[in-house]
Formats: structure tokens, sequence, C-alpha cells
């Protein structure tokens, strides 16, 4: 029997290294695009967290071998910028310039794939989790370009267990979520509800954490509630900082914050402190990350 | 009167003995399938074994076999059963092969012969006098396993004059006793009964049993009979007997079997030295002890070797010197990611590589664990062997001696990778997913923790993330989500998880483990919650792998598409607005 919802096999996705079939894309498009124009490919990639060596194997081949140009964001770390071969483009979205950087982008892809050339945009983390993927996926889309989604490592998820905090955790934690703390236009999102077996993962949250830790406070979260920030998750300057709701605004003043950084609210945070001392106490470098890079 | 409450005699049941039949004399009559079943059972408890078939196709080639390989214990007796085999003591049948004077020596001496079968009145009178039981009766036990009923009765009834205990195959009113359905573990033998009732149901339970007993108890037994004949040595009196006993059973008590299993020749000596002040050394205690002893007598070769191979050191002996008691111990938890092996990290790939043993979860393909250089160990299937025959059990039941098995699994995992960290090996445990993400992967580490191991991590893409992404769904997009909230459907004991969120329209829910649930999801979620009833429900299936498959419903039809579609575990639910910004439905 036929199924309408089979889809084809994941894998050939993500191969790379010259096996793509540019026929098969342009027998799929030939009705959006002349059969004169050569046809480029796009492949929207996480770059994971920052820590080249957690790049996946798809990423890594695609921006080493595989692509004519990359088109990355400013996040993306050096590390992993500096493994590109092809042609590279960082877009500048300091505060001011997002728009524009992210117009200027889409033009380079648009014009690089107008030329047939094989293109990746690489973005922090995962795409589709506070990456805006969904809305590059649309953009490419309208153009006539189905792009191939390569998902990374978001650092709402690798940050907490590069700092050893389980997001869910037995008896501790069933479920977790993540949101943004800034909403759209910096406005101040809703404020999801406090559940006690939940672990709250926030990004882009701390350069408005007093605000933040009111609108916690109002939402019922307990001010003896565990809280963890960590910084540059899988640099090699990691940092986790450890407090409470009602301690940490003091807390990672004292520390002074370094961003990018995620907040991490919950009882799993401290489900794997070793000692008294390490909670609301800083815990330098990651500890996923040691000797193999040394 | 007064009654002391006492327990109530249940009757109806079996006596489970353990029958000490080594060195006696079996006669099994038949020589097919379940002859060959009660051939083993008794040279297990090594017993002499007559066993009556003609030598043709009636004779199976595992019969034969152990005939073969236990020619001292054994003896074939080619030819249809006569009534004098129950008369005749082991090793002293008439065997056509044997010459015409060895033949009639032996009737002169009185031995029965092939001729004297339909005389059973005489050898019966000569069974019964009372000098002939100190030397005990020719024939202990008789297992008769023909198809032959007619022939099956006449051996029953014999037995009965002849008082053997007898079992008559598949006949249960002929049986003077049962097999149990055993498992065997060395020294450890589990016997399950359904006094004739069941035996298919007994295979059952005992499999059920086998699968729930501690990790490596047949070995600790053994080691434990080791080191309890030891302390009898050492300390013989019977004025210590009680002192003795107590030691021993708090040896038992305060060491788990993984860790009994493990004594040998060197620590038994460590546990023994604290007897004398009636000290029971942990585990730990011991491994440190034996530690500091290897250090020291390693550093002293290591000086040793220093002296003497310098200027001529060739690489072998840097080999030797490097291997075992040097090597530091190194545990990394790597998260395998959603099965393409594409989807690795580069660091995952490259420890899988390195390890000298990787311990996998189960359902990470094989294209990924072939990156492993080393020794490679795969988690046990999941059996719910009770549930399978049971067709009318309900799903909670299904999960719940799931998640009893998973528990051993995990267990002997763990197992697993201690042995390797005491190896000094780089063990890497790989996870499917991410560790920390309904991985369990905290539970290991603090674990491991307790056993004196630190563990790294390494993170995975998690399908509880993937899977949306693989199906085109962004988990948050502007304008329809801004944050996401990943559950499982099932808590403890198979329940479905009252902690599902409240509706909120710029919210995406991913659901893991709701196939089976998928009706009460969508009832709790719509009608509790406030979900509106047309707020898409993709639902995503072996997310990455190559039967991966994607099916569009909405809340209120999501139970209906699972059902239509036959959705099979593992599958995601992603519930939410933005599960329709990408689709082309």
């Amino acid at each position: 029997m036929n199924n309408p919802y089979d889809s084809p096999p994941a894998s050939p996705r993500y191969t790379t290294l010259g096996l793509n079939s540019p026929t098969l894309s342009s027998a799929q498009q030939i009705h959006l695009q002349p059969p004169s124009t050569p046809f480029g490919e796009i492949k929207l990639i996480g770059a994971g967290p920052g820590d080249p060596d957690l790049l996946t194997m798809a990423a890594y081949k695609a921006i080493t071998n595989w692509a004519d140009i990359v088109l990355a964001d400013k996040l993306v770390s050096k590390e992993i910028l500096a493994l590109v071969k092809c042609q590279l483009f960082v877009a500048n979205k300091d505060k001011g310039c997002q728009a524009s950087g992210q117009q200027e982008l889409f033009e380079r892809a648009t014009q690089a794939l107008k030329q047939g050339k094989k293109v990746v945009r690489l973005k922090q983390g995962d795409p589709f989790i506070f990456g805006r993927g969904g809305e590059e996926f649309l953009f490419f889309r309208r153009l006539g370009y189905e792009a191939t989604i390569v998902p990374g490592l978001s650092s709402s998820i690798a940050g907490p267990l590069l700092a050893q905090i389980p997001l869910t955790h037995r008896g501790i934690a069933s479920q977790f979520l993540v949101c943004t703390g800034t909403g759209k236009l910096d406005t101040i999102p809703d404020m999801p509800a406090y559940v006690a077996y939940r672990t709250t993962v926030f990004l882009m949250a701390l350069h408005r954490l007093e605000d933040l830790v009111q609108d916690l406070i109002r939402a019922g979260y307990p001010l003896d509630l565990p809280v963890a920030i960590v910084e540059r998750a899988s640099a090699k300057d990691q940092r986790c900082i450890r407090a409470t709701v009602e301690t940490v605004v003091k807390t990672l003043k004292e520390a002074k914050y370094r961003p990018p950084g995620i907040l991490i609210v919950g009882w799993a945070c401290d489900a794997l402190a070793q000692n008294p001392e390490q909670l609301g106490g800083l815990t330098e470098g990651s500890s996923a990350i040691t000797d193999s890079q040394e | 009167m007064v009654r002391s409450s006492i327990d109530p005699i249940r009757p109806g049941a079996s006596l489970i003995l353990a029958w000490q039949i080594k060195q006696k004399h079996v006669v099994i009559i038949g020589g097919g399938f379940v002859a060959a079943g009660r051939l083993v059972n008794v040279l297990e408890a090594d017993a002499k074994v007559t066993v009556i078939c003609p030598d043709n196709e009636e004779l199976s080639e595992t019969v034969r076999q152990h005939l073969e390989d236990h020619s001292q214990t054994t003896r074939l007796v080619p030819r249809e059963f006569q009534d004098s085999d129950l008369t005749t003591p082991f090793g002293e049948h008439m065997f056509t092969k044997v010459s015409p004077e060895a033949s009639s020596t032996l009737t002169q001496e009185g031995y029965p012969s092939a001729t004297a079968t339909t005389t059973l009145e005489s050898t019966l009178s000569q069974d019964e006098p009372l000098d002939d039981v100190v030397s005990g009766p020719a024939v202990d036990m008789v297992l008769s396993a023909i198809d032959d009923i007619p022939l099956s009765t006449h051996i029953y009834n014999l037995c009965k004059r002849l008082r053997i205990p007898v079992n008559i195959a598949d006949v249960p009113p002929q049986c003077d006793f049962y097999f149990c359905s055993t498992h065997r573990d060395q020294s450890l033998q589990v016997a399950v009964s359904t006094s004739g009732k069941g035996p298919k149901l007994a295979n059952l339970v005992r499999r059920h049993i086998a699968d729930h007993l501690p990790n490596r108890v047949g070995e600790a037994i053994e080691q434990v009979g080791i080191l309890r004949a030891k302390l009898r040595k050492m300390a013989p009196g019977p004025e210590v007997g009680p002192k003795r006993m107590g030691w021993m059973s708090r040896v038992c008590e305060q060491w788990r079997m993984e860790d009994l299993a493990t004594l040998e020749e060197k620590s038994m000596e460590i546990v023994l030295s604290g007897f004398k002040d009636n000290v029971v050394f942990s585990y730990d205690q011991v491994q440190a002890k034996i530690a500091d002893a290897e250090s020291t007598e390693a550093e002293t070769e290591k000086i040793e070797s220093k002296v003497t191979t310098a200027g001529e050191l060739t690489a072998e002996h840097t080999i030797t010197k490097d291997t075992p008691t040097q090597k530091t111990p190194r545990l990394v938890l790597v998260g395998a990611g959603p099965g393409d092996p594409e989807l690795l990290t580069l660091k995952a790939a490259r420890l899988l590589e390195e390890a000298d043993l990787v311990v996998a979860d189960r359902l990470i393909p094989m294209e990924v664990i072939d990156l492993a250089k080393g020794e490679v160990r795969i988690a046990p299937k999941k059996r719910t062997v009770l549930v399978v025959e049971q067709k009318s059990s309900t799903a909670d039941q299904e999960t719940l001696s799931t998640a009893i098995t998973s528990d051993n699994i995990q267990d002997q995992l763990n197992e697993w990778c201690l042995q390797g960290l005491r190896e000094g090996k780089t063990v890497v445990r790989l996870k499917q997913g991410d560790p920390f993400i309904f991985g369990r992967g905290a539970e290991e580490i603090l674990f491991f923790r307790e056993h004196g191991f630190d563990a790294e991590v390494v993170p995975g893409i998690s399908s509880a993330l993937s899977a949306a992404l693989s199906a085109n769904v962004p988990l948050t997009h502007r304008g329809s989500s801004n944050q996401v909230v990943i559950t499982t459907a099932q808590v403890k004991g198979g329940r479905l998880s009252d902690n599902f969120p409240v509706y909120d329209a710029q919210k995406t829910v991913v659901v893991l483990m709701g196939v089976g649930k998928a009706k009460e999801i969508s009832e709790m979620m719509q009608t509790d919650l406030g979900w509106p009833a047309n707020v898409p429900a993709v639902i995503v299936e072996n997310a990455h792998c190559a039967n991966e498959r994607a099916m569009d419903a909405t809340l209120s039809t999501l139970a209906q598409v699972v059902e239509e579609q036959k959705a099979v575990p593992p599958s995601v639910f992603v519930i939410g607005w933005a599960g329709s910004v990408l689709r082309q439905a």
C-alpha cells in the first residue's frame, strides 16, 4: 500500500562529498526555474554551542568539503569559522544592524544560489530552536529552494549538560521548557507558570535579569529555587554560576557576567552538585571539554 | 482453648526437593527430543545413566553426542525396552555385541540376561531379600520418554511394583515427580513448578525470574563457597561456629552480588584478615588495600626497570610497562544523537575510535557502533516475556514490566562500565540522543561517582528536539511559538503524566512516549488544559532513521491518525501552531 506520509530515507539528505544530485533537484524545481539556469543548493546547518568538536559530522563535512560559500552568523565561534575552506561571509548583526545584516545575508545567498553554488547557512546552536531557521527556510522556499536542515546542538540543551545539570532527572524533573527572556522588540514575554517538576531554560535573558527575577517571583517561583547561569557553554572559558532565585542578581553582579549565557531555573540544577560550596559558587571550565583537547 | 496464630496449610502443592542423584542409576527409555532433555538434567546432577533405545533414527543426534561425551557415566542399550532393564544395575546390561562366552559367564553369574525378560517374578524375588537393600536397588529412577502409551503404562506399573520413582513423559497421572522448569547459574538453581499444570507457563515464569536475578549471582555463590571453605580451614573449631556463621552472613549482606563475584585469591585473603577482629571490610576498602599493595609493587618495579633498561629502552619495554595497572581509567558519557551517523558530533566519533570499551544502548544503529575500534558491549534486549504471552494484559502492565527490566539492563550496563574502569580502560558509555535528556545520564553519573569515578559528558542531539526539525517543524518561530516544552507522556507505572502544559498560543509541546496514550493526551489537552481542537499535531516516527515518517493531524484527530497510520514507538508528537508553518499539507 502506498503511504502518502512516507518520507524519503533520512541519511542521503546529509550525504555530502559531491554526491548530491543537481539533476534531481532541478527536476523537482523545473516549474519554478528556467532549465537553462544552473541550480544551487542550500543547507541550513546548526553549528552547535561553539566548540568545533561538537559539530555534527554532517556539519563538518558540509563546511569543509561540500560548500562553495558559507554564510554564518556572528555568534558562530571563531574556531568553527576557521574550519571553513571556501568563501565565507559573516553577517553583521550587532545591535541596530540586525535587520540589515540579515538582509545582506539573504541577498548573498540568493546570488550564490542563482549562480548554481552550494550554499551553507551556518547558524549558532540549532537552526529551529530560537534560531529563526523557520523564517529563513520560508524565504528560500519562496525563492524555489527547499533547504536541507541539519540539526545542531542547541546551547539550551548542551549548555546545562556541559555544566553537569540534567534538564530531566528521575524524581526531580520530568519535563523542561525552553523560552526566551526577551520578547519581540524587547518586550517582556509571558512568564511560564511555576511547575515544581519542570526545568526552565531562558535564552537571551541575562541582560534583563533583574526584571526577569521579579517576573519569576510574581509567577510563584520559590525564592530558594536553585538557579544556574552557564556562560560561554563549551568554550574554553565556560563558567557556571550557581545561585537561587533570591540571590542570583547579586551573585551574577559579583561574578561579572560575560555573555553569552543561559539561565537555568529548577530543582534539577542541584541534582549533581557535589558539595555545598559548589552551590552558589562558580565552576570554571567545562567538565566535558577537558583533556581531549589539550 | 487458645490457639497461637500459625500459617494455614494450603494443600495441593508439590514437595520441592533437591534430589541428590549423584552416582545413582537412572534409566531413560527413549532417545528423542524429550529423552535428550532428561539426559542433560540427570547428567548435570552427576547420575549414571542407561539409555534404552534402538540404535536407529529414533536415537537423536543430541543423545548420541552426550553418550559419546560421557562414556564413563552413560550406557546405551540399543534395543527396545525389556522388563529386566529395571532390575539390571548400571553397566551390567547384555549387549548383542558381547561374545558368546562372556554372555554365558554373565548368565551363569546370575545376572539377568536378554532372555530373562519374561521372568519378572523371579527377578523381583531377587531384589526382595533384605541383604540387597544394603547395596541399594539396581535402578534408582526411571524416566520414560516414548510415544508408545501401552508400553509406558506397562513401565509405570513395573516401577510401582519395584518401588522405583518414575516419570512418564506427558502422562501426569503416571508420574511420581515432575520436572521443574529450571534456571541454572553455576551452583544456583532455581526451579519453577506448576504441579504439572502448565509447563509452558512455568517456562515463562522461570525466564522472568532469571531476568530479574542479580547480576553474576552464580559467580557470587561460587566465590562465597570458596570463601566459606577457606574460613572453615582458618578457624575450624566448633566453638567459633556461631562467630563464623555470623561473620559470613554479614559479608553476604554487606557486599553486593557483583562485588562478591569478583572475589579472588588476593581479595579473599584481605576479606578473611578481618575475621580475627570480627570486622567485615567493604568492597571499596578491599579494592583500596589491593591498589595500595599494587602501587608500591609497581613503584619498585618501575625504579628497577629504569635502572636495568637505561639506555636500551625498546618499544617492547614501553608497551609492557604501560599496560594494565598504570593506565588511568576514564569514563565518558557520550550522546549518540538520534541515529543517523552523520549527526554524531566529531567528539563522539573520535571518542568511539579511542575507547577501549564501548557500552552502548540497544537502539543505536550499527553504522554508529561500527566506528568503535575497541570492545563493544550492547545492552541486552528488554524482555516482556509474561506480557507477550497474555494478550489481554493492559498497556499499563506492559510498561510496568518493561520498566522493571530496563532497571535490570541499566544495572548490567553500569556493571560493564565499572569492570572496564577497574581494568584502567577508557570506557565510552554511548547513549541514544543526549545523555541528559530523558536519558538517565545524571543517574549514571551519581552511580559512578559513588564508586569513585568521575564521568565526563558529551552532549548529543536529542531526538526530542530534532524529530520536529526533521519533519520541518520549527520548535520556535517568530509569531507562532516563543517557547517549547518537552515532556514525557508517561510517568512511573505507565500512567498518563499529569504535567501537560496549559494552552498558550505561543507554545510548542513535544510529547515523548505518547503513542499508546494518544487518545488520552488529546482529550486531556482539549478539555482540561484549554487547547483548541484544530491546533496542528505532527507525529514523527523513527526520526532521522531510514524509516522515518511524519504524519499530520490536529489535536482532535491525533488518536485517529495514530491508529489509521499505525504509528509505532519511537515517535514524538509535536503539538502547537508552529506545526503549520513549514509543512505543506
